[in-house]
């Protein structure tokens, strides 16, 4: 019997996601629960897997293709079914494979922004989804510049051009990279092939630092969204206090000993203190809305997680309830899966607050933007040694610098200071935290 | 929705034959209309107040013999329009009470299937052209019924209601002069409450008798006592009489008062409580039964009977809309704005 | 084939009806002795008499009204108001009762009535006479409103009217009762809700009614010369609208250009373009154009009454803005 696969729903707010690859080639039997294919969102990589059991009929969307939420994408059955013609419309009816001549880079979503907009019809849209072109690679020649689909039209014959041109891989990438048009380069390889010094001859002089432009991915953009979002709209003020953690470092290292029950690390206790102080302060875990602010039920912190093309924030839910030891699990499967790009979006979403942590660079303070949404983010410095006037006389602490930046709409100064004390002297009173 | 249970047809009461004088059972059924009009009349104010109902509704109360009296004296083959204030006009051609409730209620099981309500009770297979909500609406409807009846050569007359305040509207005069000039067979029945809204009859009207400006559109106006049923009827079949022999239309004003404001929140603070006691001695049910008994035609005790049956009806007919029937299903919102043709997601399609 | 003009063609087809079914009649202002203010009657009085072509007073409330109560009661009335300016007089009966009667009551009766009318500027006789309403009456639910150009269309949609059994808005064009065209001697009926394709073409749609769709196809010969390719859509009915065929060929050509008599404020064809936007968004390669009549009442003036309507040149000039010619 014929069934069709279509890209799931992955949570509230996502609405598209690229084939990232496909575990299963056309003619595979399948199982239920087999993993057909993974794709990505802005936020993570998941799996799709089947529910049905049979014959992996048709590929209906190839990888690097990007596909809104529900859109068709597999169909699978007995073998030597025949698929019936309207789901191969309806298939074809959204935006189709790339050419052939796919550009090596993924298809990117067509409203790219690179700063500033790209104008363009959304007849010029739709064509550079069908044939995957980049419309900001393109000049447009509507009216004020705009991007028509003759343009796009244009562009995707010329990729076609380009790919039927003999030439060697690395010849046809460096082309690329430079913007050469392959047809125009004389090729000396077996075949009249073009080569990458046939290439390299052909390129002008090289200008100084020629522009590079690499595509933005979908973290990069929704990392550039939210940051300037909140710069823009968000008053933000900021304040400091210095914790002494002589203590907490103390109590650390005891438990480290303790072997897998005591494997805390530093950000649980932090995670900790922070929902001790969230739960004192319901001001502080509020949310701005236009109709007013809303207290938020639970306590939600999340804390930075560093990953090679940006970061990634997951959060862990109610830590004014929970016990250090659970904090201190969850927190290590969360980092672990935001690291491989496997969390769901629950886990990175409905925060009240961050908590960042540069320390380990070597940073002493820094200040860290606000997420939106969240009405105040933590930033931890690096745990120094540092005199302290202290009991009458200067001893040698360990001091690490906190900085607490607060939107201004929730929290006011005095409830901002004091809020932030709370959690100092919760990470300096440490046995608190360990309950 | 559940089925409709089987209702029975009521009749609008026989008349007599022509020139004979109205039997015993004739003039009781005038008198049970009239009590069901105002037993009707009376609920509807009750459930407006406890907010069963909803809307607006215009209460007939008080006027009860221009209807009856007139309606009499029409029959099966004839057509009346009616107004805003019409239920006393439906009640009279003989609609039922149960699915005139549950119109006004808003449900499924109403005339109308709750698209029109209060100001809109029609029942057209049974020659009740319907009501409008626009004051005077109706007025050239009527003569257009009137027009039909003359190119398809019946001897149908229409009877069109309206009251003070449409004798003043443009259409009322565009009408009653086609009429008067291809001789349109409609009696005209304008019901003089002596108010419209809350200005008085004689504040907006040139004339002090509206019958008058019948001589402006060559037909005869006549005067009547709207608060006698038998005066009223005997006006209209005289009318009657003239158009079904091509003599053309009349013009009937009927003198008489509603007792309520002009609908619910009106706390009429425009009449004097001495205007309305006046009329309130006034009352239609009232001089009728009194006549009833002071001829022999009805006891006492009897015409208590008859009242305490309207009760029992009135009291069905609050279960039947208010209890029993549905709320028509929000999916069919769209049924019967045109004939052969629906809302589709581009535009209208065809069914 | 024979040709006709408009106005003969509106004729045959009220004869034609009025013998085939006796419920049809005719009554409006002039329209029996005298034949119509634009002709469109002559004759009719003579072969079906006044009873059945009735000549009324100036009352357009009752001539609308009378002509509800009539269909109401099982006539098949086919009213006149002389000018749509004058649709103002007759809207409270058109578009409340006729309109709503049925659907207030339950579904349970019908208006099978047609209002004849006619509008449209190129007189010189000024702000009353010459408006383009249709707006006015596509906005109120219950009623159809057909609007067609041609001599074989008029005649065609002037029948299928009077045999549906919905309210109808029939509104002719003073300036088209002239226009000669191919019109079968056999009995034909086009269907209400069905758009003409006048000309194809892939690079721009433009898409009229009424007088407009003249100067449409006057505007694609003028574009074909500069290398443009016009398809041009004569709309014909109004409500029911056939947007499919608007849609299809704005999903060939991806540009739009809208042409209407009626004033640029909430024309009629902002709701066309409304549906382009929303059934094919994606398919748009450039903003959709409108030529309208100027905001302002039409003048007397010929200079000033050509300058208020739309012309040839605008829509020409429409064609070439969407593709960045301009």
């Amino acid at each position: 019997m014929i069934q069709t696969v279509i890209l799931p729903k992955l949570g509230q707010t996502v609405e598209s996601a690229v084939i990232e690859k496909w575990h299963k080639a056309e003619g595979d039997p399948v199982a239920k629960g087999d993993v057909l294919c993974e794709i990505t969102t802005d936020k993570a990589t998941l799996e799709v897997e089947s529910y049905y059991r049979g014959t992996l009929l048709k590929i209906l969307a190839p990888e690097g293709r990007e596909l809104k939420i529900g859109a068709l994408i597999a169909v699978v059955g007995e073998r030597g079914e025949k698929i019936p013609a309207e789901i191969l419309a309806e298939a074809s009816a959204e935006p189709s494979a790339p050419a052939k001549a796919a550009p090596a880079a993924k298809a990117p979503p067509p409203a790219v922004r690179k700063g500033g907009r790209i104008v363009a019809s959304p007849r010029a849209h739709m064509r550079a989804r069908e044939s995957g072109v980049d419309l900001a690679a393109i000049v447009g020649t509507g009216p004020g510049g705009r991007i028509v689909e003759a343009d796009v039209l244009a562009a995707a014959e010329a990729a076609t051009a380009a790919s039927a041109v003999r030439a060697t891989p690395v010849a046809r990438r460096l082309a690329e990279r430079h913007g050469a048009d392959l047809g125009a380069i004389a090729g000396t390889g077996p075949g009249g092939k073009v080569t990458k010094e046939d290439v390299v001859r052909a390129a002008p002089a090289p200008a100084p630092g020629p522009a590079q432009v690499t595509p933005l991915t979908p973290m990069r953009r929704i990392i550039a969204e939210r940051t300037t979002f909140s710069k823009q709209t968000i008053p933000c003020w900021y304040v400091e206090v210095e914790a002494d953690v002589t203590d907490l470092v103390a109590l650390r290292n005891r438990l480290k000993t303790k072997g897998d029950a005591g494997n805390v690390t530093f950000n649980d206790f932090i995670l900790k203190a922070c929902g001790k102080a969230l739960a004192a302060f319901p001001l502080v875990n509020s949310r701005w809305t236009d109709a007013g602010i809303e207290r938020r039920g639970e306590a939600n912190v999340g804390f930075a997680v560093a990953l090679d093309e940006g970061l990634i924030v997951p959060v862990v839910r109610g830590v004014d309830r929970k016990p250090l030891g659970e904090i201190s699990r969850e927190a290590a499967d969360l980092t672990e899966r935001a690291r491989s790009k496997r969390l769901l979006p629950e886990e990175y979403q409905g925060g009240c607050m961050t908590v960042s942590n540069l320390g380990m660079f070597g940073i002493r303070r820094f200040i860290a933007v606000v997420n939106p949404g969240e009405s105040v983010i933590l930033a931890l410095g690096a745990i120094e040694d540092r005199p302290l006037v202290r009991m009458g006389g200067i001893q040698v602490r360990k001091m690490m610098s906190l900085v607490l930046s607060a939107d201004h709409r929730l929290v006011d100064g005095a409830v901002g200071a004091q809020f932030l004390v709370a959690i100092r002297d919760a990470l300096e009173a440490p046995k608190t935290l360990v309950e | 929705m559940g089925k409709v249970k089987e209702v029975k047809k009521r009749k609008r009461p026989k008349p007599p034959p022509s020139g004979g004088k109205p039997s015993k059972e004739f003039k009781i059924g005038l008198l049970r209309r009239m009590m069901e009009i105002r037993a009707f009349e009376d609920k509807v104010f009750e459930l407006l107040a406890r907010d069963i109902l909803k809307g607006a509704s215009h209460v007939y109360a008080g006027q009860e013999a221009v209807a009856v009296g007139a309606c009499s004296a029409i029959s099966q083959k004839d057509y009346i329009t009616s107004t805003h204030r019409g239920h006393g006009h439906s009640v009279a051609m003989g609609c039922d009470l149960k699915l005139m409730m549950a119109e006004l209620c808003g449900k499924a099981t109403g005339y109308c299937k709750g698209r029109g309500g209060s100001m809109h009770i029609a029942d057209v297979r049974n020659r009740n052209l319907g009501a409008t909500g626009i004051v005077g609406g109706n007025i050239p409807v009527a003569t257009g019924a009137g027009l039909a009846a003359q190119l398809k050569g019946e001897d149908s007359v229409v009877l069109c209601f309206f009251g003070d305040g449409a004798a003043n509207e443009g259409a009322f005069h565009e009408s009653l002069n086609m009429a008067g000039r291809w001789k349109l067979p409609v009696i005209y029945i304008c019901e003089n409450n002596l108010y419209g809204m809350s200005v008085a009859f004689e504040k907006a009207c040139a004339v002090s008798d509206i019958a008058g400006r019948a001589r402006g559109y060559a037909m005869p106006g006549v005067c009547v006592d709207g608060q006698r049923v038998l005066e009223v009827r005997q006006a209209v079949l005289e009318a009657v009489g003239r158009a079904r022999k091509g003599e053309g239309p009349t013009l009937i004003e009927a003198k008489t008062y509603r007792y309520r404001g002009h609908s619910r929140s009106d706390p009429r603070a425009y009449r004097t409580r001495e205007e309305e006691q006046y009329w309130h001695d006034r009352d239609p049910i009232k001089l009728f039964s009194e006549d009833l008994v002071k001829e022999g035609t009805m006891t006492l005790e009897e015409i208590t009977a008859v009242q305490a049956e309207v009760d029992a009806e009135i009291a069905e007919a609050e279960r039947f809309a208010v209890d029993e029937s549905p709320y028509p299903d929000p999916s069919e919102v769209m049924q019967d704005v045109y004939v052969g043709w629906i809302e589709g997601e581009r535009g209208l399609v065809r069914l | 084939m024979p040709v006709i003009t408009y106005r003969e063609a509106i004729r045959d087809a009220l004869a034609e009806e009025m013998r085939r079914d006796p419920r049809v009649f005719v009554m409006g202002e002039d329209v029996a002795i005298y034949g119509g203010a634009y002709q469109a009657t002559k004759g009719l009085w003579e072969e079906f008499g006044e009873s059945r072509v009735r000549d009324t007073a100036i009352s357009e409330e009752v001539i609308a009204g009378a002509a509800t109560g009539a269909a109401m009661c099982g006539m098949r009335p086919v009213a006149e108001i002389m000018y749509v300016d004058f649709m103002t007089l007759a809207m409270d009966q058109f578009v409340n009762q006729a309109a709503k009667n049925r659907y207030m009551f339950g579904g349970k009766t019908t208006v099978p009535m047609v209002l004849r009318t006619e509008g449209g500027a190129g007189r010189c006789i000024a702000a009353h006479h010459s408006q383009s309403l249709e707006a006015w009456f596509v906005h109120s639910p219950g009623v159809f409103v057909v609007m067609p150009s041609t001599p074989y269309d008029v005649k065609g949609l002037l029948k299928t009217s009077i045999r549906d059994d919905n309210p109808v808005l029939f509104i002719e064009h003073k300036m088209l009762y002239g226009e000669k065209g191919e019109v079968p001697a056999e009995e034909y009926l086009i269907p209400l809700g069905e758009a003409a394709v006048r000309r194809q073409g892939a690079d721009v749609t433009i898409a009229s009614y009424s007088r407009m769709a003249f100067r449409a196809n006057e505007a694609a010969d003028l574009l074909a010369k500069e290398g443009i390719e016009a398809e041009v859509i004569d709309l014909r009915c109004l409500q029911p609208l056939d947007i499919d065929a608007v849609l299809e060929s704005v999903k060939k050509t991806g540009r739009l250009v809208l042409a209407s008599e009626g004033y640029k404020n909430v024309n009629f064809v902002c709701e066309v373009a409304m549906r382009v936007q929303e059934h094919a968004f994606d398919w748009l390669d450039a903003p959709i154009e409108r030529v309208c009549a100027a905001n302002c009442p039409v003048p007397m003036s010929p200079v000033l009454e050509d300058e208020a309507i739309p012309s040839t040149e605008k829509i020409v000039q429409a064609a070439r803005r969407t593709l960045g010619k301009a």
